[in-house]
């Protein structure tokens, strides 16, 4: 079965707030996990590894590794701002476009399992990319996995604007567009020829975060309290071989 | 990899206006736009989507949240598949991209 499917509100509310759980608190303190940061900053953890949400790492800040280019990044401005994406498994390198040579780092083994149930994929690789109001991810397609596997990609947060494209069917037929508006917990595969479709998010809808999640870390995080309310998250789940 | 489609390409031209054309709208017509598949609205009868049961999630899915969790979650409606129309299937190897 091959296509674009979307599988409406898909997550329970419990499972859409362990997934940012596990994702920000648990394995964005893992160092085999990268994020965007680690190209241009020397990332420095918290103290066993706790969530860079906890007091334990508020006074951090990442050095840049060339100081003539980049400033010191503080954790208010890590968590607010700079943090665009996360790896999960397997780490894509975004310069050239491809994944390194050797064995990946292991899948969180919760988030695999969760997602292979409900997929008909191996979850080995993931990009958590995080977005606020203003922020977009330009026209792109997803070609550096060595299969011909799904993708799965699932919504956290405020609303977003998701563009999806194929060239016509045949030469001087019109492309082949669909727009979706994806909310919380939604889930979409893109299976068969979707799988390497165009697709891009030119818009996050502000204040669209659900009432129950707006207020994620929740308040015996301090000065996070309400962090979710401007965030759109987006996981996506990629299988890296066949 | 793919190796049939180049990742540094650039998207074609009609797909990228529509990009743009999304990028700039104001968010208050975003509600009036029929040209937004919401996914909050979707039905049997939908122009845009097809019901489908070729993809039906695993039975016992609610066991696979609640083990997620750690704990119960709450009650919700039976999930349903919807295929996009626009979007149509056919095998990844079949000449995708060769003109992109």
């Amino acid at each position: 079965m091959v296509g674009l499917f979307i599988y409406p509100s898909l997550l329970p509310q419990e499972v859409q707030l362990q997934l940012l759980a596990k994702s920000f608190h648990r394995d964005l303190s893992d160092p085999q996990h990268q994020t965007n940061v680690h190209m241009f900053h020397h990332v420095t953890y918290p103290p066993e590894r706790d969530s860079y949400f906890a007091m334990s790492a508020k006074e951090l800040v990442f050095e840049p590794k060339d100081p003539a280019v980049h400033k010191p990044i503080t954790m208010q401005q890590y968590l607010t701002k700079k943090l665009r994406w996360i790896t999960l498994g397997g780490q894509y390198d975004w310069t050239k476009k491809v994944y390194p040579d050797g064995p990946p780092p292991a899948f969180p083994p919760d988030i695999k399992e969760l997602v292979e149930r409900m997929f008909p994929m191996k979850a080995e690789a993931a990009i958590v990319n995080l977005y606020s109001p203003g922020d977009t991810l330009s026209l792109h397609r997803d070609v550096s996995e060595e299969c011909d596997q799904p993708l799965a990609s699932i919504s956290l947060g405020c609303d977003g604007i998701f563009v999806i494209g194929l060239d016509g069917a045949e030469a001087g037929e019109p492309a082949r567009v669909a727009t979706l508006r994806l909310r919380s917990g939604d889930a979409v595969l893109m299976s068969g020829e979707s799988r390497y479709a165009w697709h891009s998010v030119p818009k996050i809808l502000e204040g669209t975060c659900p009432t129950w999640m707006q207020q994620w870390p929740g308040s015996e995080w301090q000065q996070w309290d309400g962090w979710m309310e401007r965030k759109r998250i987006n996981l996506n789940v990629r299988q890296m071989f066949d | 990899m793919a190796t049939h489609l180049d990742a540094h390409a650039k998207p074609p031209a009609s797909i990228r206006q529509i990009y743009k054309h999304f990028q700039k709208l104001d968010p208050r017509a975003v509600d009036k736009d029929d040209g937004i598949i919401d996914t909050q609205s979707l039905h049997e009868s939908h122009p845009h989507v097809s019901s489908t049961s070729l993809l039906q999630l695993p039975a016992n899915i609610r066991e696979t949240f609640t083990n997620f969790v750690g704990g119960q979650i709450t009650a919700t409606e039976e999930p349903k598949v919807y295929s996009v129309n626009a979007i149509p299937g056919k095998s990844a190897n079949l000449n995708i991209g060769s003109e992109l």
